[in-house]
């Protein structure tokens, strides 16, 4: 090939790329555009070599067709099918992303070469299809897909360019370049008119534009879909789809402030069963509050607009809570040298439930769905529980901030028992439930999903990071779920993630409390921010490693350094909103066991004790440590009360089960409470300033409102747990992916020192060798197929060309022979050949001679008709079926090195 | 070489090719059924009768060499009987045999008192030289001269032998004491070494069977052909047969093999491929065909080219060798047929 129909293959190669990546980009990764360039080369070699050959127009346009389908046909056996299995999901995936893109792009481009060379029409095809990948790009702006190719997006962001430009540009450039290629390479062939089609789709990609509008940039795409939702919707309706679905989900964490409100879509693993669904008959181990059968719970107004209870009667009730258990609790709080709640603290009035209350409303009609709670309610008071009420032992150490302690509590009956977890894994004990529900072993989902960067080294006084994403608030007869945005309610939340400086509306009282700054970085995608405590405010920060992470936040927090014994003596009147928001937080199920239960607990207190709230608490978190066992195998689907379920039957349940009960709990002594949602990560995780969070850790805790402190997790950590233990941290890893959080990203790189030159060349280095290994197997793959291709084309081209039969009927001759093993040896002349096999395929002799009267005749020897070559092809096919046993045709068939062999 | 099918081989064929593949074939009948089991020594020597070529038979004394002689020399009419030239002519070299006893000589005529020439057996159409090692170099070389020139000079006056001039020598390979082995000069004129075996076990059962039917000869019951059409068939081999450039850039090839070889000192020479030209054309003729195939390249060229090495010492036999140089050669040709053209 000469310098200049080289150099024009080149330029039409660089034209097709170029179209190719606009016509891709919005909805192809970057391992898919490679696939599709090399496809694009591979394409025109393809096409180059049909076009010399004696193929027929239709017969090329016909396998064009068959490649492009095939390439999906392929990728489907390779994911769909035990192939995947044997090759791995990433291989599986990757290579199908190969056969995908390259082969479609191979056939395409292939076909049009060979076809574009032929017939102006085609030609022309290409011509306009060039032209419209330059307006195409365009169009998949109106899917607002712009970001696509990331890479070429964030190169665009960082040379301060829209990319939409950028992106135009090349498709623009490539349908010029093609244009102005066919116009040089077919001067006097094409018409000059045809270059007419450039601006006529150029200005039709321009029209269109300006009909359907270009749409927001990403970012604020993604930031306006999320306000959409909240809207509309709870930001955790479960109901709805995530936002986006991280590629990883499979495996990995969900974002956990859906987890604990999965009830409405019926079909969550969550405990609260479905709204409205049958309770079904009360369960006969119900643990019932014989002594308490006051229904005054029922008369608790419930201002939840969501349920459909449609109970929404406020009725505060400005009782005081927990008078009477208090005396009992306040010395054993003194015995265990902690400082007595100080009286003048005591809670007043939280607007809470109303104990007092009781029997008032006692007869309230609940609505339909309430209807099933006098009949809960009603064989709870038969059987005599398991635990004994007296067994609660728990009124030893009510301050005692640590469920960690390894001081056991005064004087319960039981020990902890042998199996009590570890601190890390009893506090985290209901975190795995998400799993468990999922996959039902532990260990799965131990994958990191984020990592946390800590400016300080504050260690939280419960050895466990609450990074808190969201919150439920509000009961909606059957379990709490989070408010409605514009309720007025958890106004602290942030509720979308930080595309700028955001801030809590809410801060926290900081006068308890104090700024820990940070950052987190998250490797499975979140619809919502989280970072340690009580967000005080996020900002986006450049990603690290767009390789490893989503995305990256800075954030700073108001952490509380306060320990529980630190937090008696404060009030708990609720947040900072309106009373009729503020009994938002204090409403709890009017099933009567709960305040048997809760009173049950306060008379376990001292005096003092009791009249304080994080003292009333700590009681409720120790009643659950003591009573609850964490079992994330439990879920108490299907009752009209999970909570009910699980608090009054056998106690078996995991982190949102706690959560709840300890939340009605607190509730009903007057506590304002909500459940907190996020991870819990034990402080013992965290490495250097980098804290590695992982999927099994989301959790969901009880949070109780301090004036002056602000929201407070206070969560029970059963002492008996039976799940299995979580997997440990893997120190590799965690090391690893804090060091890569901990990176500048490349964008913002400083100027470079030479040993940052190779640490920055390694990754480039691996992904080019990863790039190349893919290459690898995509050409062994398609030397595979190509092999097989080519044994079919040698088999059936004396049927598909009208010329060159003398060579190709030979061939498909001596390609079947040479399947059954009677192929010619090297330096074996065709005729001692044929004169070889003539005993199996008499045929072959004078296919043989006509074969070589073409090749060494002259000229003028006398064409032979293509029926006959075909006639001897078939001949030769027939006889030596004749002779050679099935098996070895099959193998044959089988055998990848005939097309070589055929010689 | 079998003639089963023929058919399509020739699918525009000249009259002038048909004639000559007409007396080629008379030629091959009528040979075959006076030498049994000979096949391919057979076909060479009329290979080499067409292509104007001469024979070198090594072979065993009893193995048909005279029988195969005369019945070629049988099978030839003399259609110009007034010349002086025979069929066939037989000399048997000796040690003592001097030249004018292969080319003639001039004998006083007493009655006439004149002298007068009398031919040698060396005018004829055939010649059969046996055992042509046995004879000092200097009647070899009178020989030699007649075969490469077809004209003999006796007594300062140069004769033209006959056009169709066919010798076939023959040497034993065995029996090599007291003889003149022929130098590598001049076996290069001999177009065909031709090594012989003995004929397979059926063949030589077939023989005895048939033994009175064979040594009556074939007679008349076969067509002979004429020498003016032996001729003809010569001339039409060289124009008609048709020779691809392929085929000649494969006999390059091949010499180059042959000279690149470790195994020969000396590789084949140009003339051996001016020879072989012709040669390979006729054996295409023989075979039915119109143009030279790899085939004729393949069958012949352990007979033209074998006895023109010079082997390295250790080397094994010639026709190992040439088999060997002509694998790449012959290889190239066949693929040659797959690529497009």
């Amino acid at each position: 090939m000469t310098a200049r129909p080289m150099l024009r293959l080149v330029l039409r190669g660089l034209a097709w790329s170029l179209a190719i990546v606009a016509l891709l980009s919005p909805f192809a990764g970057m391992a898919d555009l490679l696939a599709a360039l090399t496809g694009v080369a591979a394409g025109l070699a393809v096409g180059e070599l049909a076009l010399r050959r004696a193929v027929r127009s239709r017969w090329i346009a016909v396998g064009a067709v068959v490649a492009c389908l095939l390439g999906p046909v392929i990728a489907g056996v390779l994911t769909d099918t035990f192939v995947a299995r044997w090759l791995g999901p990433g291989l599986a995936l990757s290579l199908a992303g190969w056969a995908v893109f390259g082969v479609v792009a191979t056939s395409f481009v292939g076909g049009f070469r060979a076809l574009g060379a032929r017939h102006d029409t085609a030609r022309g095809l290409e011509a306009v299809l060039l032209a419209a990948s330059g307006a195409s790009v365009f169009a998949s702006h109106r899917d607002g897909a712009v970001g696509r190719p990331l890479a070429v997006a964030d190169l665009a962001w960082t040379l301060g360019m829209d990319p939409r430009t950028l992106l135009f540009g090349i498709g623009g450039a490539a349908a010029l370049v093609l244009l102005a290629l066919l116009a040089v390479e077919h001067v006097g062939r094409i018409r000059r008119t045809a270059l007419l089609i450039v601006p006529v789709v150029l200005a039709l990609g321009w029209l269109l534009v300006g009909i359907a509008g270009v749409t927001p940039p990403p970012d604020l795409q993604t930031q306006a879909t999320l306000k959409g939702e909240d809207g509309d919707l709870p930001r955790a309706d479960p109901s709805k789809p995530p936002v986006d679905v991280p590629p990883q989900a499979g495996a990995g964490a969900p974002p956990p402030e859906a987890e604990p409100s999965g009830g409405d879509g019926g079909e969550s693993p969550k405990p609260h069963g479905a709204d409205g669904a049958d309770p079904g008959a009360p369960k006969p181990d119900d643990r019932g509050q014989p002594a308490s059968p006051k229904d005054a719970d029922g008369a608790k107004p419930t201002p939840d607009a969501q349920g459909q209870d449609g109970g929404a009667k406020p009725k505060p009730v400005g009782q005081p809570a927990g008078q009477d258990g208090a005396a009992d609790a306040a010395p054993d709080a003194q015995d265990a040298g902690q400082p007595p709640p100080s009286a003048d603290r005591s809670p007043r009035g939280g607007p809470s439930n109303a104990r007092a209350g009781q029997g008032s409303a006692g007869g309230t009609p609940k609505d339909s769905t309430d209807e099933q709670r006098p009949q809960d309610g009603s064989p709870a008071s038969k059987p005599p529980q398991s635990q004994p009420p007296e067994s609660k032992p728990w009124n030893g150490k009510p301050p005692e901030s640590k469920p960690s302690d390894p001081k056991p509590p005064d004087a319960p009956p039981e020990a902890p028992p042998p199996d009590a977890k570890p601190p890390e894994d009893g506090s985290g004990g209901g975190a795995p439930s998400e799993e468990q529900s999922k996959s039902g072993s532990a260990g799965q989902n131990a994958q990191p999903v984020a990592v946390v960067l800590l400016d300080d080294d504050f260690e939280p006084p419960t050895e466990l990071w609450y990074l808190r994403q969201g919150a439920l608030s509000v009961f909606n007869g059957h379990r709490l779920i989070p408010a409605a945005p514009d309720s007025g309610l958890d106004r602290d939340l942030i509720g979308a993630m930080p595309t700028a400086a955001v801030g809590s509306d809410a801060p926290p009282p900081m006068d308890a409390r104090f700024q820990l700054t940070g950052s987190v970085a998250i490797l499975v995608d979140h619809a919502l921010p989280f970072s340690p405590d009580f967000p005080v405010s996020y900002a986006p920060l450049p990603n690290p490693d767009p390789s490893r992470f989503l995305r990256a936040w800075s954030f700073s927090s108001a952490v509380n350094p306060l320990g529980f014994e630190g937090m008696l003596g404060h009030t708990a009147n609720g947040p900072d909103v309106s009373p009729e928001l503020r009994q938002t937080y204090l409403t709890a199920p009017t099933d009567p066991r709960y305040r048997a239960l809760a009173d049950e607990i306060v008379a376990g207190l001292s005096a003092s004790a009791a009249a304080d709230p994080m003292a009333r608490a700590l009681g409720v978190k120790r009643w659950l440590d003591d009573h609850m066992t964490g079992d994330s195998s439990r879920r108490h689907e299907g009752e009209g009360d999970p909570t009910a379920d699980f608090l009054f039957g056998d106690l078996h349940g995991y982190c949102v089960h706690g959560a709840h009960a300890s939340v009605y709990l607190d509730r009903l002594l007057g506590i304002p409470s909500r459940i907190g949602t996020g991870y819990a990560v034990p402080a013992s995780d965290r490495r250097g300033s980098s804290l590695v969070v992982r999927g099994h850790q989301a959790h969901a805790w009880p949070e109780i409102w301090l004036d002056g402190i602000g929201w407070v997790a206070v969560d029970p950590t059963p002492r008996e747990i039976v799940d299995p233990p979580s997997p440990p941290l893997d120190e590799d890893v965690a090391r690893q992916l804090g060091e890569l959080a901990r990176q500048t990203p490349p964008a913002a790189e400083i100027p470079p020192t030479p040993r940052d030159w190779l640490r920055e060349l390694m990754p480039a280095l691996r992904s080019v060798a990863v790039g190349l290994w893919t290459i690898l197997r995509g050409l062994a793959l398609l030397a595979v197929i190509g092999v097989y291709l080519g044994k079919v084309w040698f088999a059936f081209c004396p049927w598909m060309l009208q010329a060159a039969l003398p060579r190709v009927a030979y061939r498909a001759a001596l390609h079947r022979l040479t399947s059954v093993g009677l192929g010619r040896e090297v330096g074996e002349s065709r005729e001692r050949h044929a004169r070889r096999v003539a005993a199996v395929a008499p045929s072959m002799m004078a296919l043989t001679d006509a074969h070589v009267a073409s090749a060494f005749g002259p000229e003028h020897t006398l064409p032979i008709d293509a029926q006959t070559w075909r006639a001897w092809v078939r001949a030769v096919r027939r006889e030596s079926a004749a002779t050679v046993p099935w098996w070895r045709r099959a193998l044959g068939w089988i055998d990848p090195s005939t097309p070589f062999r055929t010689r | 070489m079998s003639d089963e099918h023929t058919a399509p081989r020739i699918a525009k064929g000249s009259s002038e090719l048909d004639a000559a593949r007409d007396v080629v074939k008379r030629i091959q009948r009528r040979l075959r059924a006076a030498v049994v089991g000979r096949d391919t020594v057979v076909d060479m020597v009329i290979v080499a009768l067409i292509a104007d070529g001469h024979v070198l038979l090594e072979d065993y004394p009893g193995s048909g060499k005279t029988t195969l002689a005369k019945a070629l020399g049988d099978a030839l009419t003399d259609d110009r009987p007034d010349d002086e030239i025979v069929a066939v002519r037989r000399i048997q070299f000796t040690p003592d045999l001097l030249p004018g006893d292969v080319t003639g000589s001039t004998i006083f005529d007493p009655n006439t008192q004149r002298f007068f020439f009398r031919p040698g057996p060396i005018f004829a159409h055939v010649l059969l030289a046996d055992e042509i090692n046995r004879t000092s170099p200097k009647v070899q070389s009178a020989l030699l001269e007649a075969m490469a020139e077809k004209q003999t000079t006796i007594d300062n006056q140069t004769r033209k032998l006959d056009e169709l001039f066919f010798v076939i020598a023959t040497q034993n390979p065995l029996d090599l004491a007291g003889t003149f082995p022929l130098p590598a000069a001049q076996l290069d004129r001999f177009l065909f070494k031709i090594r012989m075996t003995h004929i397979s076990r059926a063949a030589e059962l077939d023989l005895l069977q048939r033994l009175d039917a064979v040594q009556a000869g074939v007679g008349d019951s076969m067509p002979r052909v004429s020498r003016t059409e032996v001729v003809d068939a010569r001339h039409a081999a060289r124009t008609v047969v048709f020779v691809a450039p392929a085929i000649k850039e494969a006999l390059v090839d091949l010499a180059e093999e042959t000279r690149k070889s470790e195994r020969a000192l000396q590789g084949v020479s140009t003339r051996s491929l001016v020879l072989m030209i012709p040669a390979l054309q006729a054996h295409a003729l023989l075979s039915g065909r119109d143009f030279v195939s790899a085939d004729d390249l393949e069958t012949l060229a352990p007979f033209v080219f074998a006895h023109r090495l010079v082997l390295a010492p250790g080397s094994g036999t010639a026709e190992e060798v040439v088999a060997e140089c002509l694998k790449r050669p012959l290889e190239r040709l066949a693929r040659a047929s797959l690529k497009r053209a």
